[in-house]
């Protein structure tokens, strides 16, 4: 027992460096997703015809392709045109363009369930439409986000684990050398599920709270 | 650097071929998921908390970590207690028990749909518990769920390039040793991602089509 | 022979609405063609007719919520663009149409009140971001009306928690609240419980005691017709079949198909 002790108090802090690695993706990529998913998802609400059809290319380009073809794409075939950007820009960058277009369905739907007759009223009030979305659909559509965008926060914590694969020091790359270097195989990678588990619990946790604060009970309930 | 045509011309038989890999993981991935998920959500609908509880914590538990990190697992772990299976097979059960995850919950929704009185009826005739799930609550439960398994089968599809970690010759793979040999990643990747876009533009075309002759049929 | 000063002289009211030869489709099938109808500033017009006959339609037309296939619709004399309906989510509007529809205000029939808002809230919000007025004074304006329909005890409750006649009282205040000439209102009592009814009716009555805004009022609430109105249009099947002084329709209608629904009506 002594020993399986001393291997975990010695393993633990360096996966904790890759697990800091890890959130810090994860705090840095959500709030870019989130804001090209708020972009996209209205652009393919536009009435001009080239803004909803840059939308939905946007959309469908990187929703039909697989997040770490992707990665690869942006890793090194960017460099070979001319784009030199470093790991963690594309990274980021990758993980954001993709959670962005799976958001960006979430953001219609919200906006699209809002009832027809709040826009009218809106409306009638002589509201111009930046007006009508900023202070009457957006408000009443967030709520209704929230759960959603709680469950793509976690796809988004495990989706950081690609970026080990282009050289990015995260959990799992940290992991990964330790298995390599120490052959505590078993120890290491049940160290690693454990890690990524209390973290995207965590969020989880945080998402609800938040989901209790401001969570749909002001709005859904009308919809007369 | 120019995007060379006949280099992609040399590349696409071979990436065909390796999308064949991709389909049949994906395939069998989809078949273990399915059966496995409905074992879950049966499990976790269980009047005994020692099946409860154990199934749902499996699923919290794998839903909310990395499927590289569950791949390596099998892949470097299971083998150290005896569990020698081939690579590809170790990707298929990866994909397979990630996903059942996610099944699970698809069919746990399902079922909770179907009403009451269902139940009851079937009680009332005095059926076992097991002729009730079997001819009453599954027929119901299951053919409304069929567009949100199939939305899990296109992101599963997505998802097999992680196979190439462990050297499973799927299309990345397969894409990555070319370029790996030539020093050209732009013709490779780039076609992987025109395969992937046309199989997922494909299934989704299939499943709209789904999803209209189940409304039809309601 | 002296003549009276120009000041002096009779000048006959200015229309404050007139439709003009409206066409209206709905996916192919014709509601309104041909549809003209004047309306004199400061008039109370009772528009009523059968479920269909097209009431709500003339109302949303001139609320600028739908768009005319063809005709007219001019406001104090001045002609209004048509709405442009390409947004999928939000109908865009050139900004000079928004400037000239402004005198309009509509009360719908499910309130339509913001549910993210209090009732205060709801009234203040046009006032302060479409007016421009400043926070403090939208919000005494708002409770001095709200206090005039008897809810300044509940301006700050949500609309789920109100009644739906306390509701609807709060939709109309905020209508009000722009300070419209003509106003629009659209079976406003129809979803209430029967015993709401009278309340909302009653702030209705106030309304056309006090002000001198125009109303064109859809309604099935005969007794409120006849008591509120100078005028009763009938419509059928996008057609007005008849169109006389409230107290004469009331008193006789003259087409046999008004004259059948009135009696089915009281
Ligand atoms: N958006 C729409 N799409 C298709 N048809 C419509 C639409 N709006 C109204 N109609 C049709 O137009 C006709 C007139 O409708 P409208 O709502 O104006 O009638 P109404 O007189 O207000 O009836 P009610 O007393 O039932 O409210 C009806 O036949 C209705 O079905
Ligand atoms: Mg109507």
């Amino acid at each position: 027992m002594e020993t399986l002790f001393t291997t975990v108090i010695a393993l633990v802090p360096r996966l904790l460096d890759g697990a800091v690695t890890t959130v810090a993706i994860t705090l840095l990529t959500a709030p870019v997703a989130a804001l090209l998913a708020l972009i996209a998802g209205l652009a393919r609400l536009s009435h001009v015809k080239a803004v909803a059809a840059a939308a939905v290319v946007y959309v469908e380009l990187f929703r039909g392709t697989s997040l770490l073809v992707q990665l690869f794409f942006m890793f090194y075939v960017l460099p070979l045109i001319g784009i030199e950007l470093s790991p963690w820009t594309t990274g980021v960058a990758t993980l954001a363009l993709n959670f962005g277009s799976y958001g960006s369905e979430i953001v219609r739907g919200a906006l699209l369930a809002v009832p027809r007759g709040q826009i009218e009223a809106a409306l009638v009030l002589h509201m111009p439409p930046s007006q009508v979305l900023r202070r009457v659909l957006l408000p009443q559509a967030l709520p209704a986000m929230l759960p959603p965008f709680g469950n793509q926060l976690v796809e988004l914590v495990k989706a950081t684990s690609l970026l080990s694969l282009i050289t990015i020091s995260d959990l799992a790359f940290v992991g990964n050398a330790l298995a390599q270097t120490t052959g505590r195989v078993t120890m290491v990678y049940v160290l690693l599920l454990l890690i990524y588990f209390a973290i995207a619990y965590t969020l989880t946790l945080a998402v609800r709270a938040l989901e209790r604060r401001y969570g749909t009970g002001a709005t859904v309930a009308g919809a007369r | 650097m120019m995007f060379q045509l006949d280099y992609a011309g040399e590349l696409l038989p071979i990436l065909l071929e390796a999308s064949l890999v991709t389909l049949g993981a994906t395939l069998g991935g989809m078949a273990l998921a399915l059966v496995l998920g409905l074992a879950l959500a049966l499990l976790r609908r269980s009047p005994h908390a020692v099946l409860r509880r154990p199934a749902s914590m499996f699923v919290e538990f794998v839903r909310s970590t990395p499927l590289l990190i569950q791949i390596f697992f099998i892949y470097y772990v299971l083998p150290l207690y005896g569990v020698r299976i081939p690579t590809v097979a170790c990707g298929i059960v990866a994909l397979g028990l990630h996903y059942a995850t996610y099944t699970a919950e698809v069919y746990r929704a399902g079922i909770e749909a179907v009403p009451r009185g269902q139940w009851e009826a079937g009680r009332a005739l005095s059926l076992p518990a097991y002729r009730i799930w079997r001819h009453i609550v599954l027929p119901q439960a299951l053919p409304p769920v069929v567009p949100a398994l199939g939305n899990y089968l296109i992101a599963m599809f997505k998802e097999t390039p992680l196979l190439a970690v462990i050297g499973v010759h799927e299309l990345l793979g397969t894409a990555l040793q070319e370029a790996s040999q030539t020093y050209r990643y732009y013709e490779p990747l780039t076609l992987v991602g025109l395969i992937f876009l046309a199989f997922s533009l494909i299934a989704a075309l299939i499943l709209r089509r789904v999803e209209v002759r189940l409304a039809d049929r309601s | 022979m002296p003549t009276a000063p120009d000041a002096l002289r009779f000048t006959p009211p200015l229309d404050a609405l007139k439709l003009t030869g409206i066409r209206k489709t709905f996916g192919g099938t014709t509601i309104l063609s041909g549809f003209s109808l004047d309306v004199p500033e400061g008039q109370r017009l009772a528009l009523i007719g059968g479920s269909g006959s097209g009431k709500t339609t003339v109302l949303r037309l001139i609320a600028g919520l739908e768009r005319p296939d063809a005709g007219e619709i001019e406001l104090f004399g001045r002609q209004l663009p048509y709405r442009r309906f390409a947004g999928r989510l939000i109908p865009d509007d050139p900004p000079e149409a928004r400037e000239l529809r402004r005198p309009v205000g509509m009360v719908f029939q499910h309130f339509n009140l913001f549910q993210h808002l209090t009732a205060l809230e709801n009234v203040i919000e046009a006032p302060i971001h479409v007016l421009g007025q400043s926070p403090a004074e939208a919000r005494r304006a708002a409770m001095a009306l709200l206090d005039s329909v008897g809810l300044a005890d509940l301006a700050d409750r949500y609309p789920r928690q109100l009644s739906g006649g306390q509701q609807q009282r709060v939709a109309i205040v905020r209508a009000l609240a722009l300070k419209p000439r003509v106003l629009l209102f659209d079976e406003v009592t129809a979803s209430l419980d029967p015993e709401k009814v009278a309340e909302v009716l009653a702030v209705m009555r106030a309304l056309a005691a006090d002000e001198r805004v125009t109303m064109i009022i859809v309604t099935h609430e005969m007794g409120f017709a006849r008591e509120v109105a100078d005028r009763v249009v009938f419509m059928q099947r996008g057609v007005i079949v008849e169109d006389t002084p409230a107290a004469a329709f009331f008193a006789a209608p003259q087409d046999p198909r008004s004259r059948a629904f009135l009696n089915l009506a009281s």
